[in-house]
């Protein structure tokens, strides 16, 4: 089995409109988090609760700071 | 991997930045979500509530946004917003928001960054700037009609480049009682009014001298050159200069025939109902504040209106009863 990291994962989701689709609505932040990293497990992507933890927070930090 | 770019209809570029010397653009997903709130920035925000449109977000070439205007045109513009900050723009735009079939886009730093980038030709940038308006005027609900943009104070200083970008858009340059304009930079100051924050706006002066005069002179300086940008091609026919003391009335019966549209009774309701408001703060109700702005000028204040600001705002106001006259 190709065991493969987040950035590799979220390239996926990006350019998966269906895949997009189980994720955009969800508004609660755990229930978002487990949901992403249980998706990844479907598609091979190995990555841990605290590593989208962490790259969300670089999400909004590189929006606040421009 | 490449995603659809249809798909880009429902994301929203809304920063560039560079890497590796080159300009990107940061795109979040909003949806069919409209930009209600005061400026730009408070709408993102609010879609960045979303946990999804934190974590993935496309990062794209600048020239992608020429593929995307391509196959994807946004709405050509309606109309522009030009003013000189705490002169009741907010109000006007936040009055276009409440009418669901016009985008209105307010303050957006996307645009901003592009008609300020000093490292590229003029043409350069005004293709850049067609682009990014293209693709920020996407429509998102179906039933947008109208699409206005609200651009930074500082950003009538390029509007050469918009000029020539949009040589047909109408727009209009708000304006205010200068001594109640600098009141108010005094109590909360913008970011152009804090010396060496946007380069150019005022090119003859250095930044250490900037920063060795009084607060309130460099608040009237700048002030003062916003205005006469304003002032120099406000005889075009596609302009329209509209003072303060005109709204929330002028809206309805200037601004809205001047860029060419007509809202139906329910829709004027809608607007003037948004003007009820407090604009920045629409949570609270619309209190006039003239008197304590007045009451508030110090001397320097008074002093440096009168030195740097008054007569080009007087000229302004001839401009705009000669204008009257004409029409």
């Amino acid at each position: 089995m190709i065991v493969r990291d987040f950035e590799f994962f979220r390239r996926m989701i990006l350019s998966d409109e269906t895949l997009q689709e189980q994720l955009r609505d969800l508004t609660e932040r755990d229930q978002f988090v487990t949901r992403v990293v249980e998706l990844g497990e479907i598609h091979n992507c190995s990555f841990s609760i605290a590593e989208v933890d962490e790259a969300m927070r670089e999400g909004r930090r590189v929006w606040v700071q421009g | 991997m490449a995603a659809n770019i249809e798909s880009f209809r429902e994301w929203v570029p809304i920063r560039i930045y560079t890497r590796d010397s080159e300009p990107f653009v940061d795109w979040c997903y909003a949806g069919s979500a409209r930009f209600t709130e005061p400026f730009f920035n408070d709408t993102i925000q609010r879609i960045l509530r979303r946990p999804f449109s934190v974590l993935f977000r496309h990062q794209t070439q600048l020239d992608f946004l020429r593929e995307l205007e391509t196959e994807c045109p946004g709405l050509d513009p309606t109309g522009f917003i030009f003013h000189m900050s705490r002169c009741g723009s907010t109000l006007v735009a936040q009055m276009l928001a409440a009418v669901t079939k016009n985008i209105v886009i307010s303050e957006a730093p996307p645009i901003d960054s592009i008609v300020r980038y000093r490292g590229a030709t003029a043409d350069s940038r005004r293709d850049a700037l067609k682009w990014m308006v293209g693709a920020l005027g996407q429509p998102r609900s179906g039933c947008e009609k109208y699409y206005f943009i609200k651009f930074d104070s500082w950003n009538i200083l390029d509007l050469d480049v918009i000029r020539s970008a949009f040589p047909n858009v109408p727009w209009i340059f708000l304006y205010r009682d200068p001594v109640e304009v600098i009141v108010s930079q005094m109590r909360q100051r913008g970011s152009h009014m804090v010396p060496g924050a946007i380069k150019h706006s005022l090119p003859d002066l250095g930044l250490e001298a900037a920063l060795q005069m009084s607060p309130e002179e460099y608040c009237a300086r700048i002030l003062g050159r916003i205005c006469e940008s304003a002032a120099a091609p406000a005889m075009d026919p596609n302009s329209l200069l509209v003072n303060y003391d005109q709204l929330p009335d002028a809206v309805g019966d200037l601004i809205l025939p001047h860029f060419n549209v007509s809202f139906d009774a329910d829709q004027i309701r809608q607007m003037y109902e948004a003007a009820q408001f407090n604009a920045k703060t629409p949570q609270l109700f619309f209190e006039p504040d003239r008197e304590s702005k007045r009451s508030e000028a110090s001397d320097t204040v008074r002093q440096n209106a009168e030195k740097w600001v008054v007569p080009i705002y007087e000229r302004l106001e001839e401009l705009r009863r000669d204008r009257l006259v004409k029409l």
